[in-house]
Order: structure tokens, then sequence, then C-alpha cells
């Protein structure tokens, strides 16, 4: 087995990025970045290391599913007041600049939160890590016509979920 | 793409998507995570290890299997001697007597000797 600290050092940027990515904030996203890594180390003991081939696909893997199962966790416990008052901000009204490009951030988040993890995930790593569909597929083990489907069924979902913010603002800003 | 179209039916959706992929933020973390990263995981590994190691954390199914075997031999031998105590056929056929205060032997179809008290 790779030292293990070559590993952790190797891999760093990579598991950051998508849970910083993901979960929008540095706190969430450090203590997710360690259960990534907590995770992988408990794994490979459990099946020695040997069997894995590719450590970055394996800890891309985790970071996708473990900051998906964070978000989900923030939006639906004690932050869930919070987002919806992140929500409830006037979306008849947008405020401009990085105001606007924030609350789109938290919005997004709280609408990916409430998805199926599968989808959730499939669109995470699709959308926001900005893979390939063969990337994503390979990154959640499943087929690519699989994640096809999570990502055209996650976009639906997501339309609905912000469908709030209107047409009416489209036609404004345009 | 084949959902490119529907990928664009919904401007708020992509520039919702466009807010996140633009949002900036340090690409590496924090070094001392990393270094938490790395301490946890020699923590985990050494534990691991250890626990591989050391017998009394199988305790739990040797001290199952022992304890079993122990009920298994000690019932056994419970029979055994129920059986030979209860043997219906089981007589004396020989009778040492002894001098001197000291026990007479008794010795009985199935080869069992016992010892019987002359002191009378």
């Amino acid at each position: 087995m790779p030292e293990w600290e070559a590993i952790v050092r190797r891999h760093s940027e990579r598991v950051w990025q998508i849970t910083r990515r993901v979960l929008g904030n540095e706190a969430d996203a450090a203590d997710c970045f360690q259960d990534v890594f907590a995770e992988a180390i408990r794994t490979i003991d459990e099946r020695q290391a040997e069997t894995i081939e590719n450590w970055e696909a394996f800890l891309c893997r985790l970071a996708t599913c473990r900051a998906v199962d964070v978000l989900r966790r923030r939006y639906r416990t004690a932050e869930r007041r919070q987002t919806y008052d992140v929500a409830e901000l006037p979306a008849k009204n947008p405020p401009a600049g990085d105001l606007e490009l924030e609350e789109l951030r938290c919005r997004l988040r709280a609408a990916l939160a409430q998805l199926p993890a599968n989808q959730a995930q499939a669109f995470a790593a699709r959308e926001l890590d900005q893979c390939s569909y063969e990337e994503t597929a390979e990154r959640l083990a499943i087929s690519v016509s699989h994640a096809r489907v999570l990502l055209h069924r996650a976009r639906a979902s997501l339309r609905t979920l912000l469908a709030d913010l209107g047409p009416d603002q489209i036609l404004n800003d345009e | 793409m084949s959902d490119q179209p529907a990928e664009n039916d919904d401007p708020w959706l992509e520039r919702a998507i466009e807010a996140v992929r633009s949002e900036t933020f340090p690409s590496a973390p924090p070094e001392h995570i990393v270094v938490q990263a790395i301490a946890m995981g020699r923590l985990v590994r050494r534990d691991v290890i250890r626990s591989a190691s050391d017998p009394w954390v199988q305790r739990p199914s040797w001290l199952a299997a022992a304890a079993l075997v122990l009920v298994m031999l000690g019932g056994w031998l419970t029979f055994r001697w129920w059986c030979f105590r209860t043997d219906p056929e089981r007589r004396p056929v020989a009778e040492y007597r002894s001098t001197g205060g000291k026990p007479t032997r008794v010795v009985y179809s199935d080869l069992s000797v016992e010892l019987v008290s002359t002191s009378h």
C-alpha cells in the first residue's frame, strides 16, 4: 500500500475542491474532507488496500457522496430554518451583483439537498464538478445511460424547485 | 448532446449552476486539516493493526468456543459417570480384604474398584 501521507497530500486538493464546491462553506467542507479520508482509511483497511487501483477516482467518489450527504443533512436538520430564510429572500426583486449570485448558490444547494441522493450526486459530479457523462458514471459506479437518466430527473426536479425565481425576472433582467 | 435543449430551457437553473461554478475559494485545503487527516489515518491504521495482532480483541469468539467445549466435556463426563453408577449389571466380583485397619478393596464387574472401610 502507498504511504498514507502521500495519498492524502496527492489527492487533498481534488477532494477539497469537490467538498467545498458542493457545500459552499469552509467549515462544512473541512468536516467533510476529514470524513472522506477517515472513511477511506477504514475502507482500505477492511478491503486490503492493494485492491484499489485508482485512488483519485475512489476518493472523488467518496467526496461527492459524503458532500451530498452533508448537504442533505444540513438542510434537513438544524440549518433548515436558516435555509428557508435564504429561500424567502425576495425572488421578485433580486439584488444585483454578488448578493444575487450568493442567493442563487444558496437556492441551488437547498434545492439539491431535496433531491434523492443518487440524483444529487450525479448532478454534483456533472454540473458542479464539470465531469463528462462518462466520468460521472464512473464516479457513481453506474452506467452512462443511468447517469443521463439521473441527471435528466435531477434537472427536472430542480426546475420545479427553483420555479419561483420566475420568468418575470428573466425578462426584467434581459 | 441529447439533453442540451432541456438544459437551456431554464436560464435560472443555468444561472444558479454558473453561480456555483464561478464561486472562488482557495484551491488547496488549509494545511491544518490536511495534517489532521494524515494524523487520523495513522491513528486508525495503528488501531487496526493492533486489533489484528491482539488476541483479546477476538475474545468473544474464542471465549465462546472454549466455554462451549468445556460445557460439552462436562456434560459428557457427567453422563458417563451417571451411566457408570446406574449400570444394572454392575456387581462385585472380587473382594480383597486387608488387615491392620486398611480398607477393603471391592472389584466390580466393570473393573472399577471401590474402597470399603472395615473399621468395625
